[in-house]
């Protein structure tokens, strides 16, 4: 009896480790291959809007699966699974502003170039499709999705209640700078008490920080520069005197504290890149249509806007290339301004009589394809060093401690820069 | 031997071939020897098997990157020996984070362990509906940890959390919890103690139901205090859980992440506050490994976290075993 049992149990626990060790080894990639059926994952770090998009792509390419995850902190993930060469989905998409940081190694994704993408038949912005772009152009590392055209979301009731305009053209001409932007709060906080002028600095200060040739590190040489950078300064100190002259609400950007800010009335403007339409009537809600409207924002410019990239591990590299080109060719593009509001990279689009005309109920029939498009086109492009999103946050944290009352606005940027430096390994 | 022979098929069949029976039955006395001493290593080896990969062997790997200049997806990039640690030492950053988990150590942990005795000792009374009570206190542990603070970090939101609200109808000013260190400290410890309060009071009862109901009935006769009960007679009894728990609960903390990570809703990317007003140790760990991508630095970081993990639990287990023994 006993020898049997003990038999028994050797032969169960030795099964019972191999299955741990298998099911250890096994997950991972999660493309597959079976009855001739192809599943690509397309993994993005925000909702791109692409879910129809897969639907039609799936029916006129049989065969064709796609799989849709997203994950807010995808980088973090992503260098997980690149470092171990296993576990990435077949096409990623990261923000412009994360890209820089997985420029280093690009080897590890596959160069487009060699799947004949280039910026010949159906091109983006020559700047936008540069930046996803290594080796002087010859490494194609990531195709470009859409554009942030800059513009300001403002509430017309709250604007009527300060006596100011309300016409997009008018509210426009009222801030042809970022200091008369700051001006034209001072104003509206004499007249209304309830409701601050603009949510936040920290969007205001990305917003002006996008309007620049260089921010943090020098275009030459990717050495760090803000500590002599004139231009970042006076960018910071303005925002950050926002926060002085409670022109600021101080309702943190992307919180739950600022959709309800939105919601409820009490913030009078944000900073939106065509990209966050969508995100602020989605958090202010169906009961305030037609009570925002939108208008350029002072000096133009872009915010934000992703790429598509497709890491070397794919087992499926023609179709995952085919399809991310697709998805960011200007025909789904198009479509994707008329039905979310994403602001196209290619000109064609962006230059169509279509887009051009096109005007956002939600936002009081606001001109939006017209106020964004005329935004990017008065930009200059932004040089970003692969630190760039290290180096961001000290700067972010600085106007924190500003509108939080534990800092000077001088003070706050002196610390910055220090606590920058040693991000940047200075 | 004697094992030998109450074995089916060991017996009778084999006798009747003389001459192979000697030869057959030591190659069975041997396998049996075999069977009685290295069976229980086998069934034991699991353990060891998946402690080795899943523990042991990327400990040493860590500590074998600690040394290098590593970064997390081109991996080495040179031997440096010591200077990971050099930088550590002099890494203000650090020293902060150090700081700050030990506050949340003290205020959250320290807190939760007397809160859960305190719970277990109400328990532990004859109560009417006592199943109820002890499910419920073990529920706030069971709910996902991102939900429970998450919530938290609604209540205690600057212009919309319900705590200043309360606060403000007292006629208190609203307090913006995130943007100190005397502020967000207690807060993050209230999301701590929420958690796991319940959870150390159930093993406190479970230590404190074997404890002889003849030593509480002489006392309360001698006319002692439930209080006086409580401290002289129920906790040193159960001094071992109580060890137990204190070790555990402090190699927890030493690692606490996700309540502070998730109580900074400004999006500050694990800096822990717009000063790392509660940047612990474990979020200084996930900047440097996951954000600037140093998998060098975030090694040595988890090596020094290692070691003094082991020198607390040490230090703890002996100041509890003095504590506890002293009535």
């Amino acid at each position: 009896m006993k020898y049997q049992a003990s038999q028994g149990i050797r032969v169960a626990v030795g099964a019972a480790v191999i299955a741990l060790m298998a099911s250890g080894c096994g997950g991972g990639s999660s493309d597959s291959a079976d009855g001739g059926t192809i599943t690509l994952t397309v993994t993005t770090h925000v909702d791109y809007g692409y879910r129809d998009l897969y639907k039609e792509y799936e029916k006129s390419h049989p065969g064709i699966k796609i799989k849709e995850v997203l994950i807010d902190d995808l980088p973090k993930k992503l260098v997980t699974q690149l470092a171990a060469n296993r576990g990435a989905s077949d096409v990623v998409g990261l923000g412009d502003d994360i890209i820089g940081k997985f420029k280093p190694s690009h080897q590890r994704f596959l160069n487009l170039a060699d799947y004949g993408v280039d910026n010949t038949s159906d091109p983006w912005v020559q700047w936008a499709y540069d930046y996803g772009t290594v080796d002087g152009g010859k490494y194609v590392l990531g195709m470009r999705t859409d554009l942030g055209g800059l513009g300001i979301c403002y509430r017309t009731d709250l604007f009527k209640q300060a006596g100011l305009p309300t016409d997009p053209e008018k509210v426009a001409a009222l801030w042809p700078t970022w200091d008369k932007f700051t001006e034209t709060g001072e104003k509206f906080s004499a007249k209304v008490k309830n409701a601050s002028f603009t949510a936040n600095t920290g969007d205001v200060w990305v917003g002006m920080g996008n309007q620049l040739k260089e921010t943090f590190f020098a275009e030459s040489d990717d050495s760090f520069i803000a500590d002599k950078n004139s231009d970042l300064k006076t960018d910071f100190l303005t925002a950050a005197n926002m926060s002085v002259k409670k022109v600021s609400g101080g309702y943190p950007p992307f919180t739950p504290e600022m959709a309800n800010a939105l919601k409820t009335g009490k913030a009078a403007t944000a900073v939106c890149p065509a990209w966050k339409l969508d995100r602020t009537k989605e958090a202010s809600g169906a009961a305030n249509a037609g009570k925002w409207s939108v208008a350029a924002a002072p000096q133009g410019g872009n915010w934000g806007g992703s790429y598509l990239l497709v890491p070397k591990q794919t087992k499926h590299p023609k179709e995952a290339v085919a399809l991310a080109r697709w998805l960011t060719s200007s025909k789904v593009q198009k479509q994707l301004f008329l039905s979310k509001g994403y602001l196209s990279s290619h000109p064609s689009v962006y230059n169509d009589p279509q887009v051009q005309a096109k005007k956002d109920a939600y936002f009081s029939n606001a001109p939006t394809g017209k106020i964004f498009a005329e935004a990017v086109d008065a930009m200059q492009p932004l040089y970003r060093g692969t630190k760039d999103s290290d180096v961001a946050t000290a700067f972010m944290n600085a106007l924190l401690r500003v509108e939080q009352g534990k800092q000077k606005p001088e003070d706050a940027w002196n610390q910055a820069v220090s606590d920058a430096k040693k991000v940047a390994g200075e | 031997m004697t094992v030998t022979e109450t074995r089916p098929g060991t017996g009778a069949p084999m006798a009747p071939v003389p001459g192979r029976h000697h030869r057959r039955g030591g190659w069975r006395t041997r396998l049996t020897r075999f069977d009685l001493r290295y069976t229980p290593y086998v069934l034991i080896a699991p353990f060891f098997v998946i402690f080795g990969v899943f523990a042991a062997y990327p400990l040493l790997y860590t500590g074998w990157i600690s040394f290098h200049k590593w970064a997390i997806i081109e991996g080495d990039q040179g031997w440096t020996g010591l200077h990971n640690y050099q930088l550590l030492f002099q890494d203000s950053y650090f020293w902060n984070a150090l700081l700050n988990t030990t506050l949340l150590l003290v205020f959250g942990t320290g807190v939760q362990l007397l809160l859960a005795l305190w719970l277990a000792g109400i328990l532990n009374r004859k109560l009417s509906g006592s199943a109820v009570w002890r499910a419920g206190v073990v529920l706030p542990h069971i709910v996902s940890v991102v939900a429970v603070s998450l919530v938290f970090a609604q209540l205690y939101g600057f212009h919309t959390g319900i705590i200043n609200d309360v606060l403000s109808l007292a006629g208190i000013d609203r307090i913006d919890w995130q943007a100190s260190r005397w502020t967000a400290i207690p807060a993050v410890s209230t999301i701590i103690i929420w958690r796991w309060a319940g959870y150390y009071a159930l093993i406190f009862l479970a230590a404190m139901q074997g404890v002889p109901r003849e030593l509480h009935e002489a006392a309360m006769l001698d006319g002692a205090s439930h209080r006086r009960i409580f401290w002289s007679i129920t906790v040193p009894s159960i001094r071992p859980t109580v060890i137990f728990s204190v070790v555990m609960s402090t190699i927890g903390a030493m690692q606490t992440f996700t309540e502070p990570q998730l109580f900074d809703t400004q999006g500050t990317e694990g800096t822990g506050g717009s000063d790392r007003q509660f940047q612990t140790l474990m979020m200084y760990l996930y900047e440097k490994g996951f954000r600037e991508f140093n998998a060098g630095y975030a090694a040595t970081l988890a090596w020094v976290m290692f070691l003094l993990i082991a020198v607390l639990s040490g230090i703890n287990y002996a100041l509890s075993r003095r504590i506890a023994s002293k009535d």
